[in-house]
């Protein structure tokens, strides 16, 4: 009851001085509100080790992850090979920690792709206002009404069983979300006294969309995309899953579950390990993407 | 443990409430908010007990403590006793509170827009509390409900009882949440800020209510209000809180009357129908203590005038000599000093000595038949489905160093008539001159050259300043942007600024969030004032603020005013305030002005009905208000649909046949007509026969 | 803004959106690499005969009227024949349709007669162990990966304990065929047997599917309650002596799970993503199934179909959504 709070302590309340949704940020309160989130610092310990995996996957990695031994092919964990083998013999392990190379950055290019392109479009939809608005909005209605993941199917599948071409596919049809999302912001702000304020004393709109709307606007654009990025990498590797995206012998995660898929009942290992590197990494994200809009989100603030 | 019944309670003689030395913090992350301090309080039986202060003083918190109604995690009682009924509100398991709230206690809160379930008929809201707390079958709440409705006055409750609360106004809503209240007679009704959301009207009426149904039923009320003058009108006792503290207690009359505590005295001086008009009002200096570092000793010594060294222990309550019932928390008293002299002092040391100020000349700015329509919603095809009528051809003209005051209820067009003055909005139609020239001929490069002439201060200074851009950098941001100046000027222009309002210097590469409400308005201000405006529009500048910082920022803009010969374009809710400020007044309804002149004349000798309504509704220290302002109805008229004629027919208590002949223009009103800017003009049909007198009642 | 409004804009948008999607479709057909007359007539047909089925698919022809045909063809339901099982598209999804509409409604009853119990709990003891756990599993639901879930449940029920079989809709021959959702059907003509096989064999997809959706409705309906309970109404109604049961169920939840329906009714949406991925990993002879297997074997007729049918489903679900949330909303549903 965080209103009552507010209410009953006016200005001594912690929210008053808090990070807003739309505003400045308090970098004290985050840390703050982050330390009381045992979850969120999880999300932020599973980042910053996968953040090591790929800066150090060379040294890290115990083999070459394209590396053959067709003596031990579907070889079972052992010292050897913590996490088994597959059927040409190359080390599970190695090819999962090299395919943080492949997976987490292109979870990361989708959500630069969609939010870099769906903000800029969205903030100049909602200052310019007017048919041009209408126009932009209609036509992201419609492309928001397809499902997104039929639709990367199909983009995908026309462009060729590829990688970049499967990343492509999921940032198109993500875009609107982030031009939803800059365009309402940007209707709000411009709606704000400070803004109001500035036209008042002759600011012309490109100053003011650069002092006041693109810093103002950009906390709850990063939360979304950090709870994106999860879901990103998921989609990824289903793509690569059935086959649209990443091809041999790239390793990359949903690939290599396709692949142990044949062998599911006698080297569960082979599946099971790198479908675990997915789930491990997309809870990483959306754990400090949940903690990230707890914080930022106002209507949450204080609780 | 079971509560008692409340007649055996209440032919006792013993406090319905009472807490004895209450502490209770709420640890945040910039530490713990001691939020009350040894709070010692008691509620009489049959009793109104006021509970005021500013806002931050722990007066809502005192109230919710007593049906515990804060969460438990963030907030601990941490020392003292909480009795409802004789019993130990603080040892009872939450079975037995809830059977104790809404029972023996209830409450009313400030938000009557938001207190409503908004996806629960109105009907059901009410019997279902009257089933929880009583074995009655459901025909028979039913019936109780449409009783209580229709003994809060709610006109049509069997309609009103099949209702959504969205289908209410909110003066319809807070008496739904009174009847609420009521409903299982209890003990005592706690009453939080009741009428604060209110229009003064509404107010005026909802008060008379709760005081005489309470009285009906004997139900003790806890007040908790910050506005004193609904104390005077309204409370046996009262209460002063100050940073969690009790500071005084007493009689009503007595502690207004002969305030003992330096706090209460500043407080009452504070308050603009005290002070005299055009007058410098006596400001409380410096601001309410940060309770998550609490001042040692006396909560208000920082700020006060008498303080001396045995300040710095905690004053006690001592009873005030010759005053039965009054004690207050001031070790003046303990050494037998007059309170009051001291602090008679700070308020002539503040006050500067008004001048007499430059008479208006020619009109800086002058309106002709501005009208504002907005449209509201679309068709599928993109066509209007109808227009909101803001403005309807207003007309005015302000002088150079002038001060115009706007009131009117909320809705009434008032800050919109701000906007289009400070061209933030583009009038539908009509023509606005700014020294001479017609804003709408300009292009937009000569626009934002001359906008720099006339500036606009909003209500909250929170919104109105990025969050992100450290204060002097605000304050010089019209500079900024008007062309290329050296860093090292910009800022010392902004101390310069600053040092206008009274800021401190060294405060200037802070953050927004890290001032209080005042000084934010300060910071506002003197952003207002860099670009060498000659007209500011204050919309609602001081409504947001605490009493006592009110003032300082009306003398604030008085003293600007005088020095730099402004202009002001001062709109506010608050007669009182606006009677302080300014030279004449315009009063607004649905989006006309019915009446202009000298603020005297308009607001000390109101014409119109309207006006008289508004001035009458007004909360006064001395004496009774005028509770029933004769209004025929309470709500505005809808501004999509105007009324035809007198846009005031439907609610005036005289109109007669012939006002519903076309919209009558602004007639002058014939005992003080002088001609120019100066005349007193009014939008009335029946000007000439209207009874005289100040407190017009019509048939009610 | 009113109902019959609502209804209206969402068909003109259903039409943009059909339209929108059959120009994606059409101008992806025309993208893929490889000639579709060749495809058609196979590799080693000779060019006369290429030129022949090309002039039959029109392809010979500008690009404005080949589309033209194109929608034609769609407005009558002609969503052109599959390389993969030479029948008309349109046959191939109505057979495939009832199986993947069985799987999702069978994922979406697990997920929110189990997801809304656990966002109220979670929301009411905030920060408590309840919560903590609650809310680590619903992160763990949204961060699965369906397909490998699915992997993992064949392998230890299916593989390890052998108590639920792992692919296919049922043993046996299906029941009658009434409504195509073989569970319905078993239990309506009387066929137990049947109606055992179908639920043993829905249950580890319905399972799979549920779950990561289990995950969005709990997260969903924790932060409705959050946000509703520190409602000034719900103030009230605590202040008024109500009980905890009065407040969280009927004032609380109430007004948590209007906004809470238009996002469960979307994630019904994103069931056909899931659908996908359950399907392919169960052998689940649904629409999902069908167009991973016309992906490999690059049968752009049949994946354009798909694509089709399922964007046009989705706008109607979208629209019965928006209708529900209409209705639950007293304010909207008086203007209306």
């Amino acid at each position: 009851m965080a209103a009552t709070q507010k209410t009953a302590l006016g200005e001594s309340d912690p929210a008053a001085s808090a990070a807003p949704g739309v505003g400045g940020i308090d970098w004290r309160y985050i840390r703050y509100r982050l330390r009381r989130s045992p979850l969120a610092m999880l999300g932020l310990a599973i980042i910053a080790f996968a953040a090591i995996l790929i800066l150090g996957a060379p040294w890290l990695a115990p083999y070459d992850p394209n590396r053959l031994d067709l003596l031990h092919r579907l070889a079972p964990p052992s010292l050897a090979h913590l996490f088994g083998t597959d059927e040409v013999g190359r080390d599970l392990l190695s090819r999962i920690i090299y395919g943080s190379r492949v997976s987490i950055p292109v979870g990361l290019a989708v959500v630069g792709i969609s939010m870099g392109a769906g903000t800029v479009l969205g903030a100049f939809s909602g200052l310019v206002g007017g048919r041009t608005d209408t126009v932009i909005m209609r036509i992201m209605d419609v492309v928001l009404s397809f499902p997104s993941f039929v639709m990367a199917i199909a983009l995908a599948a026309a462009l060729g069983p590829d990688l970049v071409n499967a990343m492509l596919a999921i940032a198109i049809v993500r875009i609107p979300f982030y031009v939803r999302l800059a365009r309402g912001q940007a209707l709000a702000l411009r709606e704000r006294p400070y803004v109001k304020a500035a036209i008042s004393f002759g600011a012309r709109p490109l100053t003011i969309v650069r002092r006041h709307i693109v810093p103002n606007a950009l906390a709850p654009i990063i939360v979304q995309s950090t709870l994106d990025i999860g879901g990103a990498i998921l989609t990824a590797s289903a793509l690569s899953f059935i086959g649209l995206g990443a091809q041999q012998p790239t390793a990359e995660w949903g690939a290599m579950v396709s692949n142990g898929r044949d062998y599911l009942l006698d080297q569960w290992w082979y599946p099971t390990f790198p479908g675990l590197a997915i789930l491990v990494t997309a809870v990483g994200f959306n754990l400090l993407g949940d903690g990230l809009r707890d914080i930022f989100d106002p209507r949450l603030r204080g609780r | 443990m079971t509560f008692p019944s409340r007649e055996r309670v209440v032919s006792s003689g013993e406090p319905v409430v009472e807490l004895r030395r209450v502490s209770l913090a709420f640890p945040t992350y910039r530490g713990r908010i001691e939020a009350l301090g040894d709070v010692t309080l008691a509620v009489g039986a049959g009793e109104i007990t006021g509970l005021v202060g500013e806002s931050g003083c722990g007066k809502s918190v005192t109230s919710m403590s007593v049906i515990r109604l804060l969460p438990k995690g963030s907030a601990e009682v941490t020392a003292g006793s909480i009795r409802v009924l004789g019993h130990d509100v603080l040892a009872a398991s939450e079975g037995e509170m809830e059977q104790v709230r809404g029972k023996l206690v209830s409450m009313v809160f400030q938000e009557p827009m938001n207190a409503l379930n908004p996806t629960i008929r109105i009907g059901r809201q009410i019997t279902q509390v009257i089933r929880r707390h009583e074995r009655v079958s459901a025909a028979a709440a039913q019936a109780r409900a449409e009783r209580l409705l229709a003994e809060m006055q709610v006109p049509d409750a069997r309609r009103v009882m099949g209702s959504f609360p969205f289908e209410l106004s909110g003066g319809m809503r807070q008496r739904v949440l009174l009847a609420m209240a009521f409903s299982c007679d209890p003990a005592v009704l706690i009453a939080d800020e009741p009428t604060t959301a209110l229009d003064v009207t509404v107010q005026a009426q909802v008060l008379a209510l709760l005081k005489s149904r309470a009285q009906e039923r004997g139900t003790s009320v806890l007040f908790v209000t910050h506005d004193l003058a609904v104390v005077a009108q309204l409370c046996d006792r009262v209460y002063v809180m100050y940073a969690g503290h009790v500071v005084e207690e007493g009689p009503t009359t007595a502690v207004l009357r002969h305030p003992a505590h330096p706090y209460t005295q500043a407080l009452l001086r504070s308050l603009p129908e005290l002070g005299r008009p055009k007058e410098p009002l006596v400001a409380i200096g410096g601001t309410v203590p940060d309770l998550a570092h609490p001042p040692c000793g006396c909560a208000f010594q920082p700020r006060c005038a008498a303080a001396h060294a045995r300040c710095h222990e905690a004053p006690p309550l001592l009873p005030v000599p010759e005053q039965a019932g009054q004690s207050a928390a001031c070790w003046l008293l303990k050494e037998g000093r007059a309170a009051d002299a001291p602090v008679a002092e700070t308020g002539e040391a503040m006050a500067v000595a008004a001048c007499p100020r430059a008479q208006p000349r020619e009109p800086l700015l002058a309106l002709e038949q501005v009208r504002v329509q907005f449209p509201i919603g679309f068709d599928w095809l993109g066509r209007a489905r109808g227009h909101v009528h803001a403005l309807n051809g207003v007309d005015l003209t302000l002088g150079a160093g002038e001060t115009l005051g706007v009131v009117g209820e909320s809705g009434c067009g008032k800050s919109t008539l701000g906007q289009v003055v400070a061209r933030l909005l583009i009038p539908s139609g009509g023509t606005i001159r700014f020294a001479g020239i017609d804003l709408a001929a300009l292009a937009p490069s000569a626009l934002r050259r001359i906008r720099r002439r006339f500036q606009i201060v909003f209500q909250d200074p929170q919104a109105s300043l990025d969050p992100r851009i450290p204060v002097w950098r605000a304050i010089i941001e019209p500079l900024a942007v008007a062309g290329r100046h050296p860093a090292a000027a910009l800022k010392e222009k902004a101390r310069a600024l600053a040092r206008e309002v009274q800021l401190r210097e060294d405060q200037l590469e802070r953050y927004p969030h890290e001032f209080s409400g005042g000084q934010r308005q300060r910071i506002a201000i003197a952003r207002a004032l860099a670009p060498g405006p000659d007209l500011i529009v204050l919309d609602e500048p001081t409504s947001a603020l605490d009493v006592s910082v009110q003032a300082q920022i009306l003398n604030l803009l008085l003293d600007l005013q005088r020095r730099l010969g402004l202009a002001y374009l001062f709109i506010s809710h608050n007669v009182a305030v606006v009677r302080h400020v300014a030279d004449r007044v315009a009063v607004m309804y649905l989006g006309q002005i019915v009446e202009i002149g000298g603020a005297a004349d308009v607001l000390d000798r109101p014409a119109h009905p309207y006006t008289r309504a508004l001035v009458a509704a007004v909360p006064k220290l001395a004496g009774a208000a005028d509770s029933a302002p004769g209004l025929r109805s309470t709500e505005l008229p809808s501004n999509v649909h105007l009324p035809q004629g007198c846009f005031f027919r439907t609610r005036c208590p005289f109109a007669a046949p012939g006002c519903e002949k076309p919209q009558p223009l602004l007639a002058a009103e014939r005992s003080g007509a002088r001609g120019g800017a100066e005349a007193h003009l009014v939008r009335c049909h029946r000007l000439g026969d209207l009874p005289r007198g100040l407190a017009a009642r019509g048939p009610s | 803004m009113s109902f019959a409004n609502v209804v209206r804009r969402r068909l003109i948008l259903l039409v943009f959106v059909v339209f929108g999607v059959s120009l994606v479709t059409f101008a992806i057909s025309h993208m893929i690499p490889g000639d579709p007359a060749r495809m058609m007539a196979g590799e080693r047909a000779s060019n006369e005969v290429v030129a022949h089925m090309r002039a039959v698919l029109g392809l010979d022809k500008p690009l404005a009227v080949q589309y033209l045909a194109y929608l034609r063809h769609l407005a009558q339901g002609d969503l052109g024949i599959s390389i993969l099982t030479q029948r008309p598209v349109l046959d191939d999804l109505v057979l495939f349709f009832p199986a993947t509409i069985e799987l999702a409604v069978a994922a979406l009853l697990f997920a929110i007669l189990l997801g809304v119990p656990l966002g109220v709990l979670s929301a009411i003891a905030k920060d408590r162990a309840v919560d903590q756990v609650t809310r680590t599993l619903s992160v763990t639901g949204i961060s699965t990966p369906a397909f490998w879930l699915g992997l993992l449940l064949i392998y230890l029920f299916y593989g390890r304990l052998g108590i639920f079989p792992g692919s296919g809709r049922i043993d046996g021959p299906p029941p009658l065929h009434l409504t195509g959702f073989y569970t319905l059907d078993a239990a309506l003509t009387g066929n137990w047997p049947a109606l055992a096989s179908a639920l043993a064999h829905l249950f580890l997809p319905a399972l799979t599917l549920g779950f990561v959706h289990l995950g969005i409705v709990t997260r969903q309906i924790r932060s409705a309650m959050l946000e509703v309970l520190q409602e000034d109404y719900v103030r009230t109604a605590k202040a008024s002596g109500l009980s905890r049961a009065q407040i969280v169920l009927d004032h609380a939840l109430r007004n948590a799970l209007i906004p809470s329906v238009t996002m469960i009714g979307l994630a019904f949406g994103d069931l056909l993503y899931g659908a996908v991925l359950t399907e392919t990993v169960f052998a689940w002879p649904g629409m999902g199934n069908y167009v991973v297997q016309s992906i490999a074997a690059l049968d752009f007729p049949a994946i354009m179909g798909f694509t089709v049918v399922a964007s046009t489903a989705y706008v109607l679900v979208n629209l019965a959504v928006d209708l529900t949330y209409m209705f639950l909303d007293p304010q909207i549903r008086a203007v209306g």
